[in-house]
Formats: C-alpha cells, structure tokens, sequence
C-alpha cells in the first residue's frame, strides 16, 4: 500500500524548450537547459511513499528535493505529470485536479509538515499554544477547554514544558520551537507527515532527542512520513525507504539498507563515502 | 428614495448663485452615484462580503465617514428624512457637520433627530436605541473593513482566507485573549459571522449593538472610503459572533458594585447603552449614548426621577 505514488512528475521554472528534459538530469550534470535557460526542477520523478512508513529523500541543494514536497504538501500548484494521494478511507486522488481550496483542505487535515527554520511554520506573535489552538480550530472544535486540553496534550507528549505554553515560541530555544513545530503538525493526527529538514539547524545532541522523538511517534502512531533531508546520517537512523536525488532525477530508489550497504549509483556512492 | 435618482442634476446654492457655485444633486456626478449603488445592490446580494468600490474625494478628509457619506449621498433623494448621528449622539461635531453639508447639496430632502420619522439614519460607531423599519436604511462609517487585517497583514491572503471562509486565525486571536485574561476582552468591533458565511467586522460599533445587527428589519449598509470598501447586512439577515462554546459573547452588563443595573441618569433608562460621563468634580455618573433615545425617554418619564442628575454637558461650553 502506498500513500502517495507520482509518475513522471515534472516542474518547469522558466520558459521551456522541447529539449530541456533531454539536456538537463544528472547525466547532463546540470538542471539549467542550456538552450533556453529553464531550470528543470523536477525531472520525470517516479516515488512511492510506502503507507506508514518513513521515505527519506537525499540530495544535495538544488536536486529537487524541496520542490518535491511542495508540490506533495500542497502549497505548488505547477508541476505536470500524476501525483496519486491515497486518502484515509483508500481513495485515489490525484493531486493535480484538486483546486487550490481542497488542497489546503488537505494540508489541513490529513497532512502536516515540520519546517527547517520554525519561523515558516509558527507564527511568532501569538502564543505556543495558540499556533497548536490554530491548527485544532480547523478541524472544527469550537470548545475552548477541549482545545486548551489538546494543545496541553501535544506539547506535553512531545516534550515542551506545559507551563511554558502561554509564552511566545520566540523565547524557546531552537529545539523547542522545533518541538513546537512538532505538536502543531501532530494536532489534527494527520495521516501523512512532510518534514523538511528538521534537525539541520540543531546541535548534535538535540538532533539525536528530535530525532528520537519523531521515532517514537512514528512507532506509535504508524504515520506515513516523507523525510527531506541532505544528511544521510538522518535518513539512516529514521528512513526504511529511501531515494536519491540528483539535478531534479531520482538517481537511486530502494530500501534504505540496501542504498547504504550496495549504492548503485556513482553520486550515491560518493554522498555514503562522504558521510561515513 | 426611490425614482427620484434620474431628476435633473444640478442645482444652485440658494441665493450666491453664480455658475461656479453649482453642484450635482448629492455632490457627486449621477454615474459616480450609480457606481456606489451598483456596489451596494452587490453587496447586498453577498452579505458580508466586501465589495470594492472607487471611493471618491469628498469635501471631508478620508477618515472622517467618507464612506458612509458616499453611500448616503448615493441614495438619497428629495423627500427623503436624514438622521446622523456620531457615538449615538445628535449633536456632536461630526455629525452636525455631515448634517449640514448633506442638508447644503440635497435640497429636498429633509434632516432630524427622531430615529422614527428618519429614512436614512448615518451613523458613526452605534445603532440607535430605537428599532428600526423596514422602510429604514442604516449607513455605517467604517475605519478598517476588513476582520482579518488584525491578524493578517497580508492582502492577497486576507482575500484568500474569506475566498475559503478559513477564519481559524480569528478563533486564534479569540484563544490568545482568552488565555491572557481569562474572558473575551474584544469592545468595540467584535468580530462576527454574516449568514453563516463572511467574517465581517460591525464596525466599532459596541458589543451591545451586535445582536441588533442580527435579523434586523432595516437593510445596513457599511461604507468605508478610505479603504474602497462597502458591505452590507441586509434585513432579516443572521449574524453571529464569533465565540467558544465555553467562552460566549456577551453585552456589556452596566452593573454597579451592588450587582445592579445602573439606570442613566437622566432619563432613568436601564436598557440602553449608557456612556460614562466625566462631571467637572471628577466624578463620574452614566448616561445614554443614544441622546434621541434618551431625550425621548426623559420626557416620557418626567418629572426627572429622583436621584437623577440634571444633564450638564461633559465639557464646559
């Protein structure tokens, strides 16, 4: 079972030429198309996120990665090719039809997403438990109490001192916000988690305690999670599956393992050679 | 107000006359006039939602209820009774102002004080006492139109967020005051929902007035003319503050330390808005916002009731 499943999906910036797919990738060594320009940001990209579990995408910056998620979070709307989502009750949607209002109604609901720097995904001027209330009042609670509860709860569950929660995340340390950042994503129990490279902004060893965090929430809550990240020590310790990818291409797909004991692919060779 | 918007559009300006002297009936042009009417019937049929408008110069700085006189300017017509009134009363400086400016380039039509024999009532930051008819139009001057220009400073958004009617941020700010004082604190401007669609501020008018918004018989027309912006509440239209199940609005309750009801005092009213007045000794005492309402009132209950203050004027003049 898959949660989500994109064939031949393909973003453009720029103006595009009939050669551009051909003359960029990573054989080409590049994803600017030499004729006209255009940066191919996604090229023919095929992935299955399998359903709960942690897919992790790897790729150095500018190899897609963001775009990526984006386009699978919902927030860019550009990208051709299918992109099929399964939702909770096992339907097959497919992204690219949806209009702009079900798409948030998606990422609302049934997706959330945990940001590098947290001032994307937090709003700094209302309290932490606000930023929770916000993401608990879509959903549709009205309750004051419930959503006081809920948002105590989240916190509590991902390790942010409750008493803490009427104070604004500005004066948290970068790991809370993260934290924070967490408990928001977690707080309408979405089906599918986005995070974008989570932990590159933290020091080591409240890199280990995140990522020991979003472990354990992923046992618990079996949650589907698509994991961007550039450091493949992240991707070893969280991701099953892996990708690779490089100049918009998926280079090298598979279990994560596998990727790590027999890469296929000269640059994924390279990326575990650097890292190990 | 009706068929009289096609009569002839100028006039002269009593007894100065000279060609310069000359405005259109309502000061503005009848296509200018026509495009705010047009405006109105749109946002008539959308309730609560914002329709944009060019608002245009008047002989009063933006700020001052351009919008308001606009949409009052766009509708009346000879035979037509005016009422302005600013915080609920008569005779302050805005609204006397307006009053005789709007008295001065709509011949015809006449001007008072009683929210009964009015057909347009303009209004800065209240809604009469009285009850208004169906034969009624009640004209708003807005400040800010938009609810959510509080907690979204972004435009484009702020059109997104009504587009998809996503007011959890409005909820938010409603949490964020919850949690910091322990109750709903919003005044003036509480944030309501229009036929269970737009968010829409009532202006700032207090919360008191909010539930006489909700299926009034009148139609409300809200004209903001620095912002471009006109909505409107038509009659027997739903509207509803947004609130928690656990935290409900409420009006302001005028109670004294005793738990009472505090009467105005002057016309000993105990159900109307009461403003508190500052007297020259520095102490304070209540009385009605609405000064019609209340003159009314007084006279009705006269002789002054006992204990009552003789009304004396909160600045010295």
């Amino acid at each position: 079972m898959t949660v989500f499943e994109t064939q031949n999906l393909t973003r453009f910036y720029g103006v595009r030429c009939p050669r551009c797919l051909e003359k960029t990738g990573a054989a080409a060594g590049t994803n600017i198309c030499p004729d006209c320009g255009t940066v191919v940001a996604l090229n023919n990209v095929n992935l299955r996120v399998p359903k709960g579990e942690i897919l992790g995408v790897i790729g150095e910056s500018g190899s897609g990665k963001t775009t990526l998620l984006r386009y699978l979070y919902g927030v860019d709307f550009g990208a051709t090719g299918s992109a099929l989502y399964r939702n909770p009750s096992g339907e097959m949607i497919e992204l690219g039809e949806l209009d702009p209002a079900q798409r948030r109604r998606l990422r609302d609901r049934e997706f959330g997403i945990v940001f590098q720097n947290p001032h994307q995904g937090l709003n700094f001027r209302i309290s932490a438990g606000g930023n929770i209330a916000e993401r608990v009042l879509v959903s549709g609670e009205r309750n004051y109490g419930n959503i006081r509860e809920r948002a105590t709860l989240l916190l509590d569950r991902t390790g942010v001192p409750t008493r803490r929660m009427d104070e604004s995340p500005a004066g948290f340390s970068g790991g809370m916000q993260q934290r924070v950042q967490i408990a928001r994503a977690l707080a309408t129990e979405p089906c599918v988690l986005f995070l974008d490279e989570v932990t590159t902004s933290l020091d080591l060893s409240v890199q280990a305690k995140i990522l020991d965090l979003i472990l354990e929430l992923h046992q618990r809550t079996r949650l589907s999670i698509l994991l961007v990240t550039h450091d493949i020590g992240v991707a070893r310790m969280l991701a099953s599956h892996c990708i690779v990818m490089r100049y918009g291409q998926v280079v090298e797909t598979g279990l994560m393992d596998q990727i790590l004991e027999d890469p296929q692919h000269a640059y994924t060779q390279e990326l575990i050679g650097a890292s190990l | 107000m009706t068929d009289t918007f096609t009569q002839d559009a100028s006039f002269n300006d009593g007894e100065t006359s000279e060609a310069s002297r000359q405005y259109s009936y309502g000061l503005m042009d009848e296509a200018a006039k026509k495009e705010i009417r047009r405006a109105c019937l749109r946002a008539v049929a959308i309730p609560g939602y914002q329709v944009p408008f060019a608002s245009r110069e008047m002989p009063i700085a933006r700020g001052f209820g351009t919008g308001g006189l606009q949409i009052t300017l766009s509708i009346i017509g000879p035979g037509d009774t005016l009422k302005v009134i600013d915080q609920g009363s008569d005779d302050s400086v805005n609204a006397v102002s307006l009053r005789s400016l709007i008295e001065k380039v709509c011949p015809g039509a006449n001007t008072t004080e009683d929210s009964d024999e009015a057909t347009i009532v303009q209004t800065r930051h209240r809604i009469p006492e009285t009850i208004l008819g169906e034969h009624q139009v009640l004209v708003f001057q807005v400040p800010y139109p938009d609810i959510l220009g509080g907690v979204e400073m972004n435009e484009e958004r702020r059109v997104q967020l009504h587009g998809e009617t996503d007011y959890a941020k409005l909820y938010v700010a409603l949490y964020e005051d919850v949690v910091r004082n322990g109750r709903i604190t919003s005044g003036a401007g509480y944030p309501v929902e229009v036929n269970r669609h737009y968010a829409m501020t009532p202006s700032p008018i207090p919360r008191w007035d909010v539930p006489r918004l909700s299926m009034s018989h009148n139609l409300n027309l809200f004209g903001a003319g620095r912002e471009k912006k006109i909505f409107a509440v038509p009659p027997y239209t739903e509207v509803t503050p947004i609130q928690f199940s656990d935290q409900r609005f409420s009006v302001e309750s005028f109670l004294d330390r005793n738990g009472e009801r505090i009467a105005c005092a002057r016309c000993g009213s105990t159900g109307s808005f009461l403003d508190e007045i500052y007297l020259s000794d520095g102490a304070t005492t209540f009385m009605c916002s609405d000064t019609e309402y209340c003159r009314k009132n007084a006279e009705i209950v006269s002789p002054v009731p006992s204990g009552a203050v003789e009304f004396r004027s909160p600045i010295p003049l």
